[in-house]
């Protein structure tokens, strides 16, 4: 028999479920076995049956205000990390064609050139006939930088190699297109330790009149760089570099349109991305 | 609109139609949370804090009763509400009492009407939430779940996250708390309330 106060945990537990109707039907046929002889047990169901009244009394507080979402509570997805993702990317993009432009009108133009050039033949049948000397020709002219000249001393192998390359390609004529792309990659080593660019680099961006005889001056550097004597033969396949004179400036005027309108696209993406952005960071603020 | 399609087009992002869910539920989590925080403000806290949760974590919801998902996170914000206020102290739920006065199951008996009645109802009100202010909060949540809001077990298991043996075991040590804590109160209760040794079925 159970003393007041002293219900077992698992009396307590079984009178708990039993109230509720929760008790399996064998241990609620015995549970009532014991209610029936123990008068402490039953005070204690009733005590509890009065306790879990009280409870369920309580009552239904009505709630002090709608507790509905607002957009902004929630953070709902207004594409603002998107935009800001997508207005960064545009500014970028349109920076680096801008630089690329503006530097590329001094320096790296012409292997830029002569890449899309080759890149696109089809669309331009004579560049596309010229393009290997073209390229050969727009090749020679970053090699004959005040690096390259100080290459011709006792600066390191890659120079060295370079020249080696170009010892080769000169006599001949015909460099393969891979060498092409090994030394336009090159030339990125050596022009850092330029100063100023080549005259032929810059002459590229200008009249194309003036190609070919900056050509010249510049084949003439290199060669003082190499310390080689190249032959008449060699000078002759040079000249077919920009035999037409068109080659260099004409080409630059063909691609700037290009350059131009990424430009332009480009800001006008990243300008709209940017007002849509500020928008959906006013609206989450 | 049913709760199954609410269901479905608020997990494709459609807060409207969460909203509805919200009109629906906000009663029964607002209760809840009362009478797990003790204070209409905490409550309010919780609650909103629980459905802006519950709407962000709703692609996790995988069928089942909704009230006992949506219950859940209730219970986890009022934990975490809980745990925030740890350190302030109690608040009077005088300012509760008032602000429910025309709502109850407990005689709704206005003061005008029967002063004495109201008196005792405030009592009733006061005492109850205190021996429920008294428990660990683990005991709090499911006697205010089974007894207050009237979960059966596999609701209320679900609601907590536990099996229902611990629903079971954690009912039966709170309702004894409570039992032992509104003897205290005494003669303040109703007498349809009232604790007394030689009541005998």
């Amino acid at each position: 028999m159970s003393e007041q106060g002293q219900v077992s945990t698992r009396d307590s537990e079984q009178l708990s479920a039993y109230l509720d109707g929760r008790l399996e039907r064998t241990e609620a046929a015995r549970l009532e076995a014991r209610l029936s002889q123990d008068p402490q047990l039953r005070f204690e169901l009733q005590e509890l049956r009065a306790t879990v009244r009280a409870l369920s009394s309580l009552p239904q507080v009505r709630p002090p205000r709608n507790f509905t979402l607002q957009p902004q509570a929630v953070g709902r997805r207004t594409g603002y990390p998107l935009l800001q993702l997508g207005t960064a990317l545009a500014t970028l993009s349109f920076l680096v064609v801008v630089g690329a432009d503006l530097l590329g009108g001094e320096v790296a133009q012409p292997t830029q050139l002569a890449d899309q050039l080759l890149a696109a033949p089809a669309a331009q049948p004579e560049a596309a006939a010229e393009a290997p000397a073209l390229d050969q020709s727009l090749e020679l002219v970053p090699e004959a930088t005040p690096a390259a000249e100080g290459a011709a001393g006792a600066e390191g192998a890659p120079e060295d190699n370079f020249l080696a390359q170009a010892e080769s390609a000169v006599p001949t004529g015909t460099p393969q297109p891979e060498a092409l792309k090994y030394r336009a990659g090159e030339d990125e080593t050596v022009e850092p330790g330029a100063t100023e660019p080549a005259a032929g680099v810059t002459a590229a961006t200008g009249d194309a009149a003036e190609a070919p005889s900056v050509t010249e001056a510049d084949r003439d550097t290199q060669l003082q760089a190499s310390g080689e004597q190249v032959g008449e033969e060699g000078l002759e396949e040079l000249d077919v570099a920009l035999p037409e004179g068109e080659s260099i400036g004409e080409a630059a005027r063909r691609v700037s349109p290009l350059l131009r309108a990424a430009e332009i696209g480009l800001g006008a993406t990243a300008i709209v991305l940017g007002v849509l952005t500020v928008r959906a960071r006013r609206r989450q603020s | 609109m049913d709760e199954p399609a609410l269901i479905d087009a608020a997990q494709r992002g459609e807060l409207d139609a969460f909203n509805l869910l919200v009109l629906q539920y906000q009663e029964l989590a607002f209760n809840v949370a009362l009478r797990v925080m003790g204070e209409e403000a905490a409550a309010a806290d919780a609650t909103q804090e629980a459905f802006i949760s519950a709407y962000r974590s709703l692609r996790g919801y995988r069928g089942g009763s909704f009230r006992s998902w949506l219950l859940r996170i209730v219970t986890n914000a009022c934990y975490d509400e809980l745990r925030r206020r740890k350190r302030r102290p109690a608040v009077s739920l005088e300012a509760l009492v008032e602000d429910s006065e025309d709502e109850g199951s407990v005689g709704s008996t206005k003061l005008a009407d029967n002063p004495e009645a109201a008196v005792q109802r405030h009592e009733l009100i006061d005492a109850i939430q205190d021996c429920l202010n008294g428990l660990q909060p683990e005991f709090r949540i499911v006697a205010v779940l089974v007894d207050v809001q009237g979960l059966d077990y596999d609701e209320a298991a679900q609601s907590i996250g536990k099996p229902l043996g611990t629903v079971k075991s954690r009912l039966a040590r709170a309702r004894a708390k409570l039992r032992e804590c509104l003897k205290a109160y005494g003669e303040l209760l109703p007498a349809e309330f009232r604790l007394q040794n030689e009541a005998l079925p």
